[in-house]
C-alpha cells in the first residue's frame, strides 16, 4: 500500500447547512399538536359534565347533579347492569374461543391451519356496521335463516336481540384479540417445552394441561380486561339489535339520551360519558399494573417450536370443520347475507329471493344525494385523514423514541390513550370542544372537517401502535452513524428514520383507511344534514327502516375496505418479490 | 490531526457509576485503545467523546476545539463534531447503497456533486471495495460492510476516527487479517483513534497505547509491553492473559531490588520495584511463559522441584500445571517436557509486583 493522505473534503459553510426548522423547536410542534389534539376534547367535558345546565345556556352553575340524575336514573342503572352482563359473558366467550382456537392452529397437525389461521382474523376487518347488518338480516328475529329454522323447519330457535344473544356477536367481534395475544405467546414460547413432557413420558392431555394452559394465563388475563374494555363502550350493537327489543347498554342510554331529550345537548350526557371513561382508565391501569411483570413469567429462551405438534387423532377433520363452520356462520354468511338483502325489495321465506330481485336499494345509493355523499364524504376523510395522521404519529413516535426532546416520555401515553377512550366519549368531548373554543370550532362544526379530526384523534394510536414496534426493531445506531456523519435530527429523520420506517408507513395508512371508513361512533353526535359519513348515514337510515339500502351501504364498505387492503398487500407483495429478484 | 484530550470524565446512570472522573489523553496520530470487560464504562467513554450521551461532569477537548466542558456547559451535538465513527453494528443505512452511505456525509455537507463523485470512489478506493459501489449493504460480507462503515467514517475528512468493537461480529480468521489492514491504514493516514475492544490480542497488536479499564477507572495505562509485562494489577494481569501470582513478605537487598518470600514456595523471588513494597504481604505477577522448566537430568538444576500435573497441547505451544512446594501455577513451554518431575525457575526481570483488587475483578464477570 501506498502513502495515503486524505484531506478534509471541501464543504459548504455551517451556515447553510441549517435546517428551516432548528429541531427543538420542531420537535415541540409536533409534541404540541399531539397533547392539544388528544387532551383538548376531554376538558370541556368534565366542565360540561359539572354544570347545571348546557354549556351556552345563560345561568348555569357548578354542581355534580348531572351524576346524581343519572346515577339515580332506573334506566341508565338498568342499562349499566346490561352492559356489565354483556361485557362478561362475550370476554368469557371470546377469551376461551380465541384461546382454543390459538392452541388449535400453533400447537396441533390441524388440517389448513395455515388457511384457518387468518381467516379467524376478518372481524377485525369487517365494518363492524357491516357485520352487525348482516347478523340482524340473517339470524336475526325476523332474519332469513331464523325463519327458514323455525318456520320451515320447525325448530326452536335462538334470540339474537337478546343479552345472550347480543354477546355472542360481541365474542365474535372481539375474539380476535384473544386469538392473536394467544397466538403471540405460543408462538414466542419455548417449544421443547412440550417436548420435554412428551419426553417424560406425557400424553397430549398433559402437555395442554401442564405447559400450554399455564403458559397462556397472562395472555388470557391480558386480553380479557382488553375485551371487557371494548365491550363497555359497544354503541352498534345495542343500537342495532337491542334498541327493537328495549335492551340499553351505557353507550345507547346516553345516545338516546342525546337524541330523544327535551332539552338539547343535556349535561346527563357529559357525565355518563365521564363515568365510561374512568371505567375504562381504571380498567386499563389495572392491566397495566398485573401485567407489570409479566416478564417474570415469559421463557428467556428463544422461540423454538416443538418438533412435534400436538396430534389429533379422530378429533383432526371434526375440529377443522368446526373452526371453518365457525368463520363462515359468523364472517362468510353474514357478508353474503349483506349481498342478498341489498338486492331484494324483501329479504322473506315466504317467497324464494330471486322472485324480489331488485336494483332500487343501489340505484337509491346512487340518487338519493344524502347517502351518495356519504360515500364520497367517507372516501375523502379516510384518504386525506389516514395520509396526515400517519405523517403526524411519524413524526411524533420518531420524536418519543429516537430524540432528546424533553417531553418525549409523554407522548406515548398522549399517543395510547385516545383509542382506550370510547369512542362516543370523543365525539361528546369534539361536539363540545367545537361550541366552547369559537374559533376555529365554529368552522370545524359545520364541516366535514371537524369529524375527520375527531375520528383521526381517536384512531391515532393504531397508526401508532404499527409504527412503534417497527421503529424499536430499527437499530439505534444507524440514526446515531446519521448524527455522527453530520446530520441534525430532522436530516436524520428525513434521510435515514423515516425512509427504513416506509413498509410500516405503507401498513399505517392501509389500517388508517380501513378504519377511518368503518369507524362511527366517534361522529354520531358530529354529524349533521350534509356532513354524513357511511357509519351515522347507516344509523339513520336504519333507523327510519329501511334495511335494503344500509346493507347497500355496509357492502360498499366492505368493498372499500377490501380494495384497500388489496392494495396494501399487493404493494408489500410486489416490494418482496422484488427483493429477492 | 489534533489530539483528544479527555479531563476528570463522569457518568452515573441511576445510582451506578459507570465513568469515574477519568483523565486520558489520545496523543496525535496515535492508536489508543480503551481495553477492558464489558460494563467496565469503554464505550460509554466512546460515546461520549462522539456526543452520544453527556456525561455528568468533565471536558472532552479535541485540538482547540472544546466538545463538551460541564463547567460552561457546553456540549456541542454530535452532528458538530466532525468525527468518524465506526460502530459496533458498521450501522450501514439498507435503503441507500454502498457510494450513497459513503457519499452521505458529504451531501450533508453540501459539497458539490462531481467532488462527491471523486471522493467517494478515493475512500471506496482505499478500503479496497470501489468496485462495489452500487451494491448494497446487505449484499456484502461482514468484512465487506465493515470497511464501507470505515470508509463513510473517513468521506467527510475527520479529524479523528472513533471505532466501536468494530471486529466483534467477523470471525476468527477474518479478524486477525481486518485488524493488520486497519493498523496499517491507521499509521499511514496518521489519524488520531481510540479504539474500544474487550480482546487483549487486538488491543495488544494494533496500539500505540492501552487503557485498560474497570468498573468505570482506568487501572493501568502504557504500552503495550509496559501494560503486558508489568501490568500493576491482578485485574489488569488477569485480563491481558494467563498470569501466576506469588504472594509472600518481602525484603530489600539493594537500591531497587527486593527479594520475595513466597508463603508457599521453597525459595525465594528476586524482583525490581522503582517504589518499595507496602509493608505485610505482597504479591508477584509471572507470565506462564516466563516459568522455565527444565527436566532433573539436565545438569545444571537450577530452581524448585516440581511435579507436573497436566499438560494441554494447544498448537504453537504447551501448558503445563505444576506444583511446587503447596502452591500450583502454570508454565508454558515450546516444546514437550519428557518427564514428570521438573525443576521450575523464573526467567530474569520477569516477575511485577501487583495491587490485590482480586475482588473487583470477580464482580465485573
Amino acid at each position: 500500500m501506498t502513502q495515503h493522505t486524505l484531506p478534509a473534503a471541501p464543504v459548504a459553510p455551517r451556515s447553510r447547512r441549517r435546517p428551516l426548522v432548528p429541531a427543538g423547536p420542531g420537535q415541540f410542534l409536533v409534541w404540541a399538536a399531539v397533547a392539544v389534539l388528544t387532551i383538548a376534547p376531554l376538558t370541556p367535558l368534565v366542565i360540561t359534565s359539572l354544570r347545571s345546565k348546557p354549556y351556552y345556556l345563560p345561568g348555569g352553575v357548578f354542581t355534580a347533579s348531572a351524576y346524581s340524575q343519572l346515577l339515580g336514573d332506573p334506566a341508565f342503572r338498568q342499562a349499566a347492569l346490561n352492559t356489565v352482563i354483556f361485557a362478561l359473558s362475550a370476554t368469557v366467550l371470546a377469551v376461551v374461543l380465541g384461546a382454543a382456537f390459538a392452541v388449535l392452529v400453533t400447537r396441533t397437525d390441524l388440517p389448513g391451519r395455515r388457511l384457518l389461521g387468518p381467516a379467524l382474523l376478518a372481524p377485525l376487518l369487517i365494518p363492524p356496521l357491516g357485520l352487525i347488518v348482516g347478523w340482524e338480516s340473517l339470524y336475526g328475529p325476523a332474519g332469513y335463516l331464523t325463519q327458514l329454522w323455525s318456520k320451515n323447519l320447525h325448530l326452536p330457535a335462538w334470540n339474537l336481540t337478546s343479552l345472550p344473544g347480543m354477546s355472542v356477536l360481541g365474542a365474535v367481534v372481539t375474539l380476535p384479540i384473544a386469538y392473536l395475544t394467544c397466538k403471540a405467546v405460543l408462538e414466542g414460547g419455548d417449544g421443547t417445552l412440550e417436548d420435554a413432557v412428551r419426553a417424560s413420558g406425557g400424553g397430549t392431555r398433559r402437555i395442554l394441561r401442564t405447559v400450554t394452559l399455564p403458559q397462556l394465563r397472562t395472555a388470557l388475563l391480558d386480553s380479557g380486561i382488553l375485551i371487557f374494555t371494548l365491550c363497555l363502550e359497544v354503541l352498534g350493537i345495542p343500537l342495532f339489535l337491542g334498541n327493537p327489543a328495549n335492551i340499553n347498554f351505557i353507550a345507547s342510554y346516553l345516545y338516546n339520551t342525546w337524541n330523544n331529550s327535551t332539552v338539547p345537548d343535556p349535561p346527563v350526557v357529559s357525565a355518563g360519558a365521564i363515568l365510561l371513561l374512568a371505567a375504562a382508565s381504571v380498567l386499563l391501569l389495572v392491566r397495566a399494573r398485573l401485567l407489570r411483570h409479566s416478564a417474570r413469567y415469559t421463557a428467556g429462551t428463544r422461540a423454538t417450536a416443538p418438533t412435534q405438534p400436538i396430534r389429533l387423532g379422530r378429533w383432526r377433520v371434526p375440529a377443522a370443520f368446526g373452526m371453518a363452520g365457525f368463520v363462515a356462520v359468523t364472517c362468510v354468511i353474514p357478508l353474503l347475507g349483506l349481498g342478498l338483502m341489498s338486492s331484494v325489495t324483501d329479504l322473506t321465506t315466504l317467497v324464494a329471493p330471486w322472485h324480489l330481485w331488485t336494483a332500487a336499494n343501489w340505484h337509491e345509493v346512487w340518487s338519493d344525494p344524502t347517502l351518495h355523499r356519504s360515500i364520497t364524504d367517507s372516501l375523502l376523510i379516510a384518504t386525506i385523514g389516514s395520509v396526515a395522521t400517519v405523517a403526524l404519529v411519524a413524526l411524533a413516535t420518531v420524536v418519543a423514541h429516537r430524540s432528546g426532546f424533553p417531553l418525549r416520555r409523554t407522548l406515548p401515553a398522549l399517543l395510547v390513550y385516545p383509542r382506550a377512550t370510547p369512542g362516543i366519549v370523543f365525539g361528546v368531548g369534539f361536539f363540545w370542544l367545537y361550541l366552547v373554543v369559537d374559533w376555529p370550532g365554529a368552522m370545524l362544526r359545520n364541516s366535514l372537517w371537524g369529524e375527520l379530526f375527531a375520528l383521526c384523534v381517536r384512531n391515532m394510536t393504531l397508526a401508532y401502535i404499527v409504527l412503534a414496534p417497527a421503529l424499536a426493531r430499527i437499530s439505534p445506531e444507524l440514526a446515531k452513524a446519521a448524527s455522527a456523519s453530520g446530520a441534525g435530527w430532522w436530516t436524520t429523520t428525513r434521510r435515514v428514520t423515516l425512509p427504513l420506517l416506509r413498509p410500516a408507513l405503507i401498513s399505517a395508512v392501509v389500517l388508517m383507511f380501513v378504519t377511518l371508513v368503518s369507524d362511527y361512533d366517534p361522529v354520531v353526535f358530529l354529524a349533521k344534514p350534509g356532513t354524513e359519513l357511511l357509519g351515522t348515514t347507516m344509523l339513520q337510515t336504519w333507523s327510519k327502516g329501511l334495511p335494503g339500502p344500509v346493507a347497500a351501504l355496509a357492502l360498499i364498505q366492505v368493498l372499500l375496505v377490501a380494495l384497500a387492503l388489496a392494495l396494501g398487500l399487493g404493494w408489500t407483495l410486489r416490494k418482496k418479490a422484488r427483493r429477492h429478484a | 490531526m489534533p489530539e483528544i484530550s479527555v479531563k476528570l470524565l463522569s457518568k452515573s446512570f441511576g445510582p451506578t457509576r459507570v465513568l469515574d472522573r477519568i483523565s486520558f489523553t489520545v496523543p496525535d496520530k496515535q492508536l489508543v485503545t480503551l481495553l477492558g470487560p464489558s460494563g467496565c464504562g469503554k464505550t460509554t467513554t466512546l460515546m461520549a467523546i462522539a456526543g452520544f450521551n453527556n456525561p455528568d461532569g468533565g471536558t472532552i477537548s479535541h485540538g482547540e476545539r472544546v466538545l463538551f466542558d460541564s463547567g460552561q456547559r457546553r456540549d456541542l451535538p454530535a452532528e458538530q463534531r466532525d468525527l468518524g465513527v465506526v460502530f459496533q453494528s458498521y450501522a450501514l443505512w439498507p435503503h441507500l447503497t454502498v457510494g450513497e452511505n459513503v457519499a452521505f456525509p458529504l451531501k450533508i455537507r453540501r459539497t458539490g456533486r462531481a467532488e462527491i463523485k471523486r471522493r467517494v470512489g478515493e475512500v471506496l478506493d482505499l478500503v479496497e471495495l470501489g468496485h462495489r459501489v452500487d451494491a448494497h449493504p446487505q449484499e456484502l460480507s461482514g468484512g465487506q460492510q465493515q470497511r464501507v462503515a470505515l470508509a463513510r467514517a473517513l468521506a467527510h475528512g475527520p479529524t479523528a476516527l472513533l471505532l466501536d468493537e468494530p471486529f466483534s461480529n467477523l470471525d476468527a480468521k477474518l479478524r486477525d487479517r481486518a485488524r493488520e489492514w486497519l493498523g496499517r491504514l491507521q499509521r499511514e493516514l496518521g489519524m488520531t483513534t481510540v479504539f474500544v475492544t474487550h480482546d487483549q490480542t487486538e488491543a495488544l497488536a494494533m496500539s500505540d497505547q492501552i487503557l485498560v479499564m474497570n468498573g468505570g477507572r482506568i487501572v493501568r495505562a502504557g504500552s503495550p509491553e509496559e501494560v503486558y509485562r508489568r501490568p500493576g494489577s491482578r485485574f489488569a494481569a488477569q485480563f491481558l492473559g494467563r498470569c501466576n501470582f506469588l504472594t509472600g513478605s518481602t525484603r530489600q537487598i539493594a537500591g531497587g531490588e527486593y527479594l520475595l518470600e513466597a508463603l508457599d514456595l521453597p525459595g525465594t523471588v528476586r524482583f525490581h520495584a522503582p517504589t518499595a513494597p507496602p509493608p505485610g504481604l505482597a504479591t508477584l505477577a509471572v507470565r506462564p511463559e516466563s516459568l522455565l522448566l527444565t527436566e532433573p537430568d539436565a545438569g545444571d538444576a537450577a530452581g524448585w522441584p516440581a511435579q507436573i500435573l497436566r499438560t494441554s497441547f494447544l498448537g504453537d505451544h504447551y501448558l503445563h500445571t505444576v506444583r511446587v512446594g503447596a502452591q500450583v501455577l502454570e508454565a508454558q513451554t515450546t516444546r514437550p517436557v519428557a518427564t514428570s518431575t521438573v525443576h521450575v525457575s523464573i526467567a530474569e526481570d520477569a516477575a511485577s509486583l501487583v495491587t490485590d483488587d482480586h475482588e473487583e475483578f470477580d464482580n465485573v464477570l
